[in-house]
């Protein structure tokens, strides 16, 4: 078995569990088995479906949960532009190919040495990542209680971790680092000041600090 | 009520996606713009990393999950395979949450 398609199934499974845990949040958010189904098969975009049944559940109003699930999940737009040499170039196929842009599909895709095997990357863990994000919140939401919380096995730091495994390939180069560090202090700063969601939208303009490390040290040698 | 609010969010998810996917393909590609394009994900992810690692209901925290990632983050750094950094990041901040 090729090892894009190893790692896209061990990552898939990963966020599989996670879809369990989510299924059993949204059933003890008092979502039905049928809502918690349809939110990870249309929204699909895990962090926005954590934060959407999170404020149901903690009583924070639907308008509340609705505005940080769509602040959580611009960032796929962003990430759909970055990636856009990967997605088909018919309509149809960039139409069905943008649901499946989400965080573990762009950081798999972007790590690859070239563009055939970004493209592979892409669809194998979209579709892997569907599959089992979608099987985990039915298994999750019908077993109701049974999982317990996420935390018990230590899957809300397997989250991060497995981020981070995505991120080392991006550390070429300078730029990229002081993006990725600036990025983060950003995300850190705005934790306890800012409402849900904003804080890893502002992260992203660490991308602008990357940049503009990069051009000056260019133009400085 | 919530059926309405998860078909909304659903379409806005969705509105993101298709959206990037069609600006980003017709804008002229220069280097510069490939460049700062390359910029976002390390940019996103190390704010996911941040976020997700000491973020708390809102507050920043110090907890099990630190000990965690940073275990990940080492397996990483060895170029280890993907599934090892998950399980061990995993298995230290599930064992230091029993016995810490």
């Amino acid at each position: 078995m090729g090892q894009i398609i190893r790692n896209s199934i061990f990552l898939g499974l990963a966020v599989g569990i996670f879809g369990l845990t989510f299924g059993v949040l949204a059933a003890a958010s008092g979502l039905t088995v049928a809502q918690a189904l349809a939110m990870s098969l249309l929204t699909f975009t895990g962090a926005s479906q954590f934060a959407f049944v999170g404020l149901l559940g903690a009583g924070g109003g639907v308008t509340a949960a609705l505005l940080s699930g769509l602040l959580l999940a611009a960032r796929n737009g962003l990430y759909a532009a970055s990636i856009v040499n990967v997605l088909p170039n018919g309509l149809f196929g960039r139409a069905l190919a943008a649901q499946l842009v989400i965080d573990e599909s762009t950081a798999m895709s972007t790590a690859q040495k070239n563009l055939d095997a970004s493209k592979r990357a892409f669809w194998a863990t979209g579709l892997a990542v569907y599959l089992f994000w979608s099987l985990g919140t039915l298994l999750g939401a019908l077993c109701g209680d049974l999982i317990g919380s996420p935390e018990i096995w230590g899957l809300d730091a397997a989250f991060p971790a497995g981020f981070v495994a995505l991120l080392v390939p991006h550390l070429r180069n300078h730029a990229a680092s002081v993006a990725a560090l600036s990025g983060a202090t950003i995300t850190i700063i705005a934790v306890p000041i800012m409402p849900i969601g904003v804080p890893v939208l502002l992260g992203v303009s660490g991308a602008v600090l990357g940049y503009w490390r990069g051009q000056k040290r260019r133009a400085d040698s | 009520m919530i059926w309405s609010a998860i078909f909304v969010l659903s379409l806005g998810a969705y509105l993101f996606k298709i959206v990037g996917a069609m600006v980003g393909a017709r804008r002229e590609k220069s280097k510069e713009i490939e460049a700062f394009l390359l910029l976002l994900p390390p940019a996103l992810l190390s704010s996911l990393i941040a976020l997700q690692t000491f973020e708390l209901n809102g507050t920043l925290v110090l907890d099990a999950r630190v000990v965690g990632v940073a275990t990940g983050g080492v397996i990483a750094y060895c170029r280890r395979p993907f599934y090892e950094v998950v399980v061990f990041s995993a298995l230290v901040t599930a064992i230091i949450r029993q016995f810490g």
